[in-house]
């Protein structure tokens, strides 16, 4: 056993990749977790929040998350997660005492609008749907916070300032902006919530900046906004002129015996157009990924992602077909169950369901979660690394951060 | 023992060499140059480590420090996890840990049953109480059409037809209505009265205090006290604003529980049991009442309600089968408490109205139309 071992020396990471610590240069990102461990994990978490009526997903979602974090490596250590179950479940108690009375006076107070009479209805509706839009927001901002506030490498941890409310009613200010102008302000909302929440990104006593624009996100968004609309004004256009007839007065009606034929290839052309339409959303996705990646630094650091559409989509194909063979093997077990008909039947049922239900949360976590964060990660690549070892803890006292229980408002009710 | 590590010091990102050294029961960390970074007992290490592809060592020395050693190298791993047999155990939590759990537990269950035995009920009747007459009346009707329409397609009817209008008959029991209705200060709330053609034997309040009889029911009761009993239970509903606290509670209560549980995790799947429970308690709760108002209404009138009884038998009798679970999952309080209250009443008091009239709306629904 050697007493003094220098830090300089290569130390192998988990992936089996030499890492040198010291290396000014780049650092690589990975993920790694045991496949079996997280199943065993998953349905050990399903099983007592079951038994405990819900109560136990804090703790849950607590073992879940360690697992995760400390499953990224960063040049050679990995994260860690330092929040508990105790906190979440206080938060939701919390939650609970203050938020219960709330909402309950608020559903009423909205079913009271509604009698009032139709033009209320939809005002009504509106306010309610921005409302809670907004509150969403807010409790989003909060659980980021929280999370980056219980996350650590290094032994150093993360933080998010700023404030959860001038978050929310800006993004509810300009998603009805995007309303407004069918779209078109999308970037907009896009690069105020990228610009607010990475600028207020703190790794101990420094800062993440965020330096992308919002004409940068106008570059990878215009397409998908204007094809929307041509697609809506090419079906409006073509509903208008060979499917509606107009009686007298000047109602439409549908013209249902035309409609009737062209139906299937409406429909077909409709569904291949949305399709498309989805992929590219999609990928336009990645694109801002990699765009706003590329527009943050810490001090001297900086980041590229390499993460391409195809590496991400295959994951999802794939996610598709272990989703579709499971609910095909569901689908075929069941039957044979009610099938049979028997006492036994109704037991094996119970036992069936719990694996469905399981199932879902283990398709999402294992097929989508885990590889969607893996390829993320191993495609990340931090220049002049050295700037995070050189990261002090903040001067202000840690565990303030993010310690309050409205913290720890992380509430999955949401 | 001793070994190479990587301490980190939860001030700085840096990492540092130091040597972990075992000595008895207690651990020493030392830098390179043998100066003492940390020392305590070796039963408060812990490994934070859980990810089973990493085997290296990543030790806390204390709850809620961020101090951590790294141990990568597989030979000292495997002596220290040896030496420390308490490196996966739980931390011992402080004293007084129970302490938030109790406050916010407690907190959190004084507001859940506030708001469900004191402000859902008082907010409900007094918002019932906001919303305008012209309101309520349209609700009310547009309900009434709907369901006429619903019994008129599953009779195969034409709307009209699903609607038994026999003038006479129903001047006779407006008459009775209003009869009974005297008991009350104000008169009666009821402010239609429609009966619909149907094998079903039953009778409701919609909001604005439309009163609808199922024809089944005329068959069913035996006697007209029987009748004008039920029609003086629908009539409590009606004064107490029932179906509108109801709908009211309904959108509180859905609002109150998908909070409660959280969507994930199963928590829609027992909030849909959930509401059943609360809504039918409630409802249970105004059953009672319009069973007191009842039992006024007829003794005021001067009609004997002891008929009510077999029809009560008869009318549950119909629901026998259809309901399932225990009686707290039904939204008629239970059988035998309810036949005690109208038992208590006594039979003093005579006949709701004369055997003439009686048959006359018996078969108000038989005639052609």
């Amino acid at each position: 056993m050697q007493d003094d071992s220098t830090g300089s020396v290569p130390v192998v990471g988990a992936s089996g990749r030499a890492v040198d610590r010291t290396a000014p240069g780049e650092a690589l990102v990975s993920f790694d977790i045991s496949k079996r461990q997280l199943f065993l994990l998953l349905v050990k978490n399903k099983f007592l929040t079951l038994l405990t009526f819900g109560i136990y997903r804090f703790w849950a979602k607590t073992h879940l998350r360690r697992l995760f974090w400390q499953g990224v490596e960063i040049g050679g250590d990995r994260l860690d997660y330092m929040g508990t179950g105790k906190e979440l479940f206080l938060g939701f108690l919390l939650a609970i005492a203050i938020l219960l009375p709330t909402s309950i006076a608020f559903s009423i107070g909205a079913r009271v609008l509604d009698f009032l009479g139709p033009g209320w209805i939809v005002f009504n509706q509106f306010l309610y749907i921005t409302l809670l839009y907004g509150f969403w927001q807010f409790a989003r901002y909060r659980l980021w916070r929280y999370r980056l506030s219980r996350t650590a490498w290094r032994g150093i941890r993360f933080y998010l300032t700023g404030s959860a409310f001038t978050y929310a009613w800006k993004v509810v200010l300009l998603s009805l902006l995007c309303v407004a102008t069918l779209g078109w302000a999308y970037p907009a909302l896009q690069a105020f919530r990228l610009n607010y929440q990475l600028n207020n990104s703190r790794f101990g006593n420094g800062a993440f900046t965020y330096k992308g624009t919002v004409k940068g996100l106008y570059r990878i968004y215009w397409p998908l906004i204007l094809g929307w609309q041509v697609v809506a004004v090419v079906l409006i256009f073509y509903l208008y002129h060979s499917e509606l007839s107009f009686g007298a007065g000047g109602r439409p009606s549908l013209n249902e015996e035309k409609f009737k034929d062209d139906a299937p290839i409406i429909f077909t052309a409709a569904g291949i157009m949305f399709f498309f339409y989805f992929l590219f959303a999609f990928f336009a996705r990645v694109w801002e990924f990699r765009y706003l990646v590329r527009h943050t630094c810490f001090g001297r650091a900086w980041f590229t992602s390499y993460l391409t559409g195809r590496s991400v989509l295959l994951i999802m194909v794939i996610m598709f077909a272990v989703g579709f063979i499971g609910f095909i093997g569901f689908a075929v077990i069941y039957g044979a169950i009610v099938f049979m008909g028997s006492h036994a039947a109704f037991f094996l049922m119970a036992f069936f369901f719990f694996f469905a239900y399981v199932g879902v949360d283990i398709l999402k976590t294992m097929f989508l979660m885990a590889p969607l964060l893996k390829v993320i990660c191993r495609t990340l690549h931090i220049h002049d690394f050295g700037v995070f070892e050189e990261t002090a803890s903040a001067s202000v006292d840690m565990p303030k951060y993010g310690e309050g229980f409205a913290d720890a408002l992380d509430v999955g009710a949401f | 023992m001793r070994g190479a590590g990587r301490l980190f010091d939860g001030k700085s990102a840096k990492a540092r060499d130091i040597a972990l050294i075992l000595d008895e029961d207690r651990f020493r960390i030392e830098s390179p140059d043998c100066v003492l970074v940390r020392d305590g007992w070796c039963d408060d290490l812990r490994n934070e480590n859980k990810n089973r592809r990493s085997a290296n060592l990543l030790l806390s020395v204390a709850p809620d420090d961020p101090l951590r050693i790294e141990l990568t190298d597989p030979v000292f791993v495997a002596e220290v996890k040896a030496y420390c047999p308490r490196l996966e155990a739980r931390r011992a939590a402080p004293s007084g840990w129970w302490k938030p759990y109790f406050f916010w537990i407690g907190g959190a269950a004084a507001s859940v049953l506030l708001i469900y035995f004191f402000v859902l009920p008082m907010l409900v009747s007094a918002v019932a109480r906001i919303i305008p007459d012209s309101t309520r009346e349209e609700l009310g009707a547009k309900a009434e059409d709907i369901i006429i329409g619903s019994f008129a397609r599953r009779g195969k009817l034409k709307q009209q037809d699903a609607v038994c209008a026999n003038p006479a008959a129903m001047k006779e029991i407006d008459a009775l209505v209003e009869h009974l209705g005297d008991g009350f200060k104000d008169g009666s709330p009821i402010t239609s009265i429609t009966v619909i053609r149907s094998k079903m034997a039953n009778a409701f309040t919609l909001p604005g205090g439309r009163l609808i009889i199922l024809s089944g029911l005329l068959d069913m009761a035996d006697s007209p006290n029987g009748f004008a009993a039920v029609l003086a239970h629908e009539m409590g509903h009606a004064e107490h604003r029932h179906p509108m606290r109801l709908m009211i509670s309904n959108a509180g209560v859905a609002a109150g529980l998908s909070l409660l549980l959280g969507d994930i995790s199963g928590g829609t799947f027992i909030a849909g049991f959930g509401q059943m429970m609360i809504s039918s308690s409630y409802s249970r709760d105004f059953e009672r009442e319009a069973d007191k108002t009842a039992v006024a209404l007829m003794k005021k009138a001067g009609y004997n309600i002891a008929p009510m009884i077999p029809l009560f038998r008869k009318l549950e009798g119909q629901n026998e089968g259809k309901g399932f679970g225990p009686s707290f999952l039904q939204s008629h309080p239970g059988m035998a408490e309810r036949i005690e209250t109208l038992t208590k009443a006594g039979h003093e008091g005579g006949p709701a109205m004369s055997p003439d009239d009686w048959a006359n709306i018996r078969t108000m629904c038989k005639k052609p139309v």
